[in-house]
């Protein structure tokens, strides 16, 4: 996560310091906003995210529980601020994570074709398509799946701190991870495989 | 190594968390298998990918905002 927390800090924002609080906020308020964007891929709903988590986080101070997990705190409510918005948004549709994983023979070798793609991430302008698509692709994965890969992948926190904000075990984690790459692989395959339709 | 105990081996090898002798084997099986290689190197574009879409800084509006909330004690 983010650097060192000055010390004290905790203590001073759970007994209602305002400074405190404003120096917590400001250490913290890019990520926050990350969080809330990649979740939503709207600005407007990123900055209600973000004024809700910073609204929640000013009510909930006096009950901190451990004053060395800040950031996590904020993290943790930020998701679920993101979560709570998306499920009162029309979305678009999530995709099934099933059948991400692929289809193999009964001695395990895969059976589909896998073809290289015809663009070069090496490539500024290549990458940005796949970025872009990346983004698009993201939108359409399930909730759960992708909380943990906006904190994972986006945001690149430890696996250990994408479980504690979603006070998930780490093997769940990595499980819900793993199957959100898996299907978002797939999406940018379905349109830059070579000789994709 | 089969295709599917690559692809469950895929998120620490991307990691780089994989045992020496597991990390070879899944190199070796890649190497004869044009699928499993294509599903590595564009498995690792994806992640490579994702940090791309980091906020890299808040808008001003929304940072002017948020000083003007804190400036009123929240």
């Amino acid at each position: 996560m983010s650097g060192p927390v000055p010390p004290e800090l905790g203590a001073r924002v759970r007994a209602g310091d305002p400074d405190a609080f404003a120096q917590l906020v400001r250490l913290h308020e890019r990520r926050l906003w990350s969080i809330g964007y990649a979740m939503t891929r709207n600005p407007e709903d990123a900055r209600d995210v973000l004024q809700e988590t910073l609204t929640l986080a000013f009510r909930s101070r006096g009950g901190l529980q451990d004053d060395t997990r800040l950031e996590a705190w904020l993290c943790r409510i930020a998701t679920n601020c993101a979560r709570m918005l998306l499920r009162t948004r029309r979305r678009k549709p999530t995709v099934s994570i099933e059948g991400v994983e692929g289809t193999f023979d009964a001695s395990g070798h895969r059976i589909e074709d896998l073809r290289p793609w015809s663009v070069d991430p090496g490539d500024a302008v290549d990458r940005r398509r796949l970025a872009d698509r990346l983004a698009a692709a993201s939108e359409e994965l399930p909730e759960p799946y992708r909380e943990v890969w906006v904190l994972a992948d986006v945001e690149q926190l430890s696996m250990a701190e994408v479980a504690e904000v979603l006070e998930l075990t780490i093997p769940n984690v990595k499980t819900r991870l793993h199957r959100a790459r898996l299907a978002l692989r797939k999406r940018l395959a379905d349109e830059f495989e070579r000789g994709a339709a | 190594m089969t295709c599917a105990e690559l692809q469950e081996l895929l998120l620490d090898h991307q990691a780089r968390a994989l045992p020496f002798r597991v990390s070879a084997s899944l190199r070796f099986h890649a190497a004869f298998c044009d699928c499993c290689r294509e599903l590595v190197r564009t498995y690792g574009t994806t992640v490579d990918l994702a940090p791309d879409l980091r906020a890299k800084e808040v808008p001003a509006d929304v940072h002017a905002e948020v000083e003007a909330w804190l400036g009123r004690g929240g």
